[in-house]
């Protein structure tokens, strides 16, 4: 009986490899469903750094905010902002370029949002080193760092994204079908949501 | 304008929305008060939770719900 059981087992075997198909319960498929649950981790994740934001600033209360002595530099900071905005144009470029087959175009975006992602991180460290106050100077000197801190570990993780993905396209990767240029998609898709971040983070923190 | 976890391009079109509000939220912020910024980054702040609630709720729904 049991070799009987075994046999059938084998016989099944022999006729499927490798694990069974996953059910799926929902319209969403599988990758976009990781997506949106590595998406929905980091919004909330900056959302409790907005939480403590607004929690000081309302025990703050009718104390100055920024406190007294601190200059943001809006202009500067105003400039990085087009500086970012302006990288998701080229990253948006790029993938145009590979969907109508321009390998060049690809690889010319590519660098110039690279270019231009490196420039913002530049700007925001020379930006540190220039405040004249630091994440151990009160509240307000915390949060500002943390904030900004993450969002800019953000576009490191994000320049590291588009390094691969600048290297294989200079290798001759990536085809204009969208399944041959996941590799890029998907670095842009992040790359739009670390600079809608960042404009959330630019008008709440320099400009209301 | 779609969903941008499918695409880039539906990405970038979220993108562009957003510049777009915040353009008009500085503005107010600038031209009348802060507090008023702040209220008017609430309002659109409203508005986009319930355009990715409703994509979402669309997204999580059963494929047999729509003979999928």
């Amino acid at each position: 009986m049991e070799s009987a059981s075994v046999a059938v087992g084998q016989a099944e075997d022999h006729h499927h490899h490798g694990p069974p198909e996953a059910n799926q319960s929902a319209r969403i498929d599988q990758t976009v469903l990781g997506i949106l649950l590595f998406i929905l981790s980091e919004v909330m994740l900056f959302a409790s750094f907005f939480a403590a934001y607004f929690f000081l600033r309302v025990v703050a209360g009718d104390g100055v905010w920024p406190p007294v002595g601190v200059e943001l530099p809006i202009l500067i900071a105003g400039i990085n902002t087009v500086v970012l905005i302006s990288s998701s144009f080229t990253v948006h470029y790029a993938l145009e370029a590979i969907r109508h087959g321009n390998h060049r175009g690809l690889k010319l975006g590519l660098i110039m949002t690279w270019l231009l992602g490196a420039t913002f991180l530049f700007i925001q460290i020379t930006e540190y080193i220039h405040l004249g106050f630091s994440p151990s100077d009160g509240a307000f000197g915390s949060i500002f760092y943390s904030l900004t801190g993450l969002h800019g570990a953000h576009v490191f993780v994000g320049l590291l994204l588009l390094t691969f993905a600048t290297i294989r396209a200079l290798r001759g990767h990536f085809g204009p079908k969208q399944k041959d240029h996941l590799g890029v998609e998907v670095p842009g898709i992040y790359w739009h949501f670390v600079d809608i971040m960042w404009i959330i983070v630019f008008v709440t923190i320099y400009i209301i | 304008m779609g969903n941008p976890l499918k695409s880039e391009a539906a990405a970038f079109r979220w993108l562009v929305s957003v510049v777009v509000s915040a353009a008009v939220v500085v503005l107010v912020a600038e031209v009348v008060s802060s507090t008023a910024g702040f209220l008017v980054g609430l309002v659109v702040l409203a508005i986009y939770t319930a355009l990715v609630l409703r994509g979402l709720i669309h997204m999580l729904g059963s494929p047999e719900e729509d003979g999928e």
